[in-house]
């Protein structure tokens, strides 16, 4: 069975018909999927700034990572999970959308980015995260998630003009 | 004269008939820009009714927190109400006639209103009473998120 095969049974399939259908629900999901945006990328946002060293200096990077971590995740399990009922309700139209294929290939790696900075910096504890200057890896991983979370989003807006 | 007629009279207008004489790749910036407004103006927020709520930035005041995100919120209002006047000038009988349009933008004033008197409030006063703060913070979250979720159902209804 192939991808497309198995994107045409999750979009034919009784719930995928009844979400697409749906005078209520698919608007209240859409409506979720961008508020969800607003506590992960719009907060991942300002920590990257904090991370570049030019917002809110004054505060320890490790405790504005630790300050807004349950929100981000909170953020992110709302847009997650309102995006997989998007998916599943239109999943064969949106994987041959090349907006969508874009956006999911920028989403990959802006998931690794966020998972080397867990790994490279973060564990490195908090007097490693908050010397005077920030490091170079740190400045790094900042710069490539506002790249990357910032092309998702404009990805994601752009998917629905995006045909084929 | 109706609302509705005015509604006619600005799709009369040069201006919109400018904008629906354009390249729609360019009413698409438009959008793009709404979301990236949007996210500009209501993640600052979720950050100042945290606060409000006495999580989050803790280590600064209410007061401190909203003015260290006040130029990044004021450019959020203006780039969102930029775009979303530009979208609504487009075709502005069909906004006018979508039964999402009107509440969301009464809630939007609402809301810019409530934010404005409850940060006055909040930072005028020395020791605001906690409930208060939480009450106030929580009320305006909500509104917030309504306006978000009627925005986006524009689209679909």
């Amino acid at each position: 069975m192939t991808l497309i095969e198995i994107a045409q049974l999750l979009e034919n399939s009784e719930f995928g018909t009844a979400l697409r259908e749906s005078q209520y629900m698919f608007p209240i999901v859409e409506g979720l999927h961008l508020l969800g945006l607003a506590l992960s990328f719009g907060l991942i946002f300002f920590i990257d700034l904090r991370l570049l060293g030019i917002f809110l200096p004054e505060v320890p990077i490790s405790q504005i990572l630790q300050q807004f971590r349950a929100c981000i995740f909170g953020g992110f399990i709302a847009t997650f999970i309102s995006g997989v009922l998007l998916f599943w309700a239109e999943a064969a139209k949106m994987l041959a959308n090349s907006g969508f294929q874009i956006k999911l290939l920028l989403m990959f790696f802006a998931l690794i980015n966020a998972l080397l900075f867990e790994i490279k910096c973060v564990r490195r504890g908090a007097k490693w995260l908050d010397q005077a200057l920030e490091p170079l890896d740190i400045k790094f991983a900042a710069c490539a998630s506002l790249i990357l979370w910032g092309g998702v989003t404009i990805f994601g807006r752009l998917t629905p003009y995006m045909s084929g | 004269m109706t609302t509705h007629s005015i509604a006619n009279e600005i799709q009369d207008s040069s201006v919109s008939t400018f904008l629906r004489s354009i390249d729609h790749d360019f009413i698409v910036v438009f959008e793009v820009l709404h979301v990236l407004g949007i996210l500009l103006l209501l993640s600052p927020l979720v950050i100042i009714n945290l606060r409000l709520l006495g999580a989050g930035l803790t280590q600064k005041t209410v007061g401190q927190v909203f003015e260290a995100f006040l130029p990044f919120m004021l450019t959020g209002l203006i780039v969102t109400v930029f775009s979303g006047t530009s979208l609504f000038l487009t075709f502005p009988v069909m906004y006018y006639n979508n039964p999402m349009f009107l509440p969301k933008i009464g809630l939007l004033l609402v809301a810019l209103a409530l934010q404005l008197t409850l940060v006055f409030t909040v930072t005028g006063k020395t020791a605001p009473s906690p409930l208060f703060t939480k009450s106030a913070g929580l009320c305006s979250l909500t509104i917030w998120f309504g306006i978000g979720l009627a925005g986006r159902a524009i689209g679909f209804v």
